[in-house]
């Protein structure tokens, strides 16, 4: 059997492997976005906001990141603690990209971080139980992939490498 | 084998995980564990997880990260052996989630009906 990692145990010995990723590092999601001028969210909790399922998404996006801490760690015994640029940036344009798709229909969802850097987008329909996992690699040496459940043909889909135009499409399935 | 010192679990055991980041390990609409609490990470290098760490108690989940935990969240072992997974005792304080098939799509698969059984502690 090959050794199983025991966080109780103490065992770095496979640790520290994201060293050379461009972390987000000292800087948040919410002051890059902010200098970059395209999403202006310094007031998110005000009642500015347009209650749509876009901006809630965008919301949970912006809530993952951490570098709001003092904290030079980029690492712990999980993994990564934020997400690298690349992700966020990728995770932002994507959400961005498929407002512009489908703005009137866009799905409720969340973001997770995911141990190497990279954003895990979740969408799901709570009644069907299906959903729709996209994973934003950490940087453009990885490519974006796609999770696909459909309970009603009790499969999943998994593409190693997935286009816009399948997230679109699998979105647009998530609530038919 | 490394298991072999320790007696199998009782399916009426309960087991408990730490929640290690404070977003995205509970689903922030139904307050319901997320799939992530149970994925395998198998983007990890230089190599990818292959079994899924718990511990016989809350406070024992958490010590491996040193009070930087968001919450446990407790599974019983029975729902685990339902999935055709097993849960077996490495340690004298860890347990491992066994039999997750290594790949991405199955991994998935395994963590959302995980997630499902699991619940977040008071």
């Amino acid at each position: 059997m090959d050794t199983i990692l025991v966080p109780m145990e103490r065992d770095y010995s496979s640790r520290k492997s994201y060293k050379n990723t461009d972390y987000n590092r000292n800087q948040s999601i919410i002051n890059l976005s902010v200098a970059s001028g395209e999403y202006m969210i310094k007031n998110l909790s005000n009642a500015t906001i347009q209650n749509s399922n876009f901006e809630i998404t965008k919301q949970h996006l912006f809530e993952i990141d951490n570098t709001d801490t003092d904290s030079e760690e980029v690492e712990d015994e999980w993994g990564a603690i934020r997400p690298t640029k690349y992700a966020w940036k990728l995770s932002l344009e994507l959400l961005q990209q498929i407002f512009n798709q489908i703005s009137t229909n866009f799905p409720l969802g969340f973001a997770s971080l995911e141990e190497n850097g990279g954003i895990e987008l979740i969408w799901k329909n709570y009644l069907t139980k299906n959903e729709v996992r996209v994973s934003i690699p950490p940087n453009q040496n990885i490519d974006m992939t796609l999770y696909v459940r459909d309970i009603g043909n009790g499969k999943s889909e998994f593409y190693a490498s997935s286009s816009f135009y399948q997230v679109v499409k699998a979105l647009q399935f998530l609530h038919q | 084998m490394v298991n072999q010192k320790f007696p199998p679990l009782s399916d009426e055991l309960t087991i408990y995980r730490a929640i290690v980041r404070e977003t995205g390990w509970v689903d922030p609409y139904t307050k319901k564990i997320e799939a992530k609490a149970f994925k395998l990470r198998l983007k990890r290098e230089p190599k990818p997880e292959e079994t899924i760490s718990a511990a016989f108690s809350p406070v024992e989940a958490c010590n491996a990260y040193k009070g930087k935990t968001f919450g446990v969240i407790a599974i019983q072992v029975k729902d685990i052996r339902a999935l055709g997974l097993d849960a077996v005792q490495t340690s004298i304080n860890h347990i491992a989630i066994e039999k997750i098939p290594l790949n991405e799509k199955d991994a998935t698969n395994f963590a959302i009906l995980l997630a499902e059984k699991a619940r977040l502690l008071d």
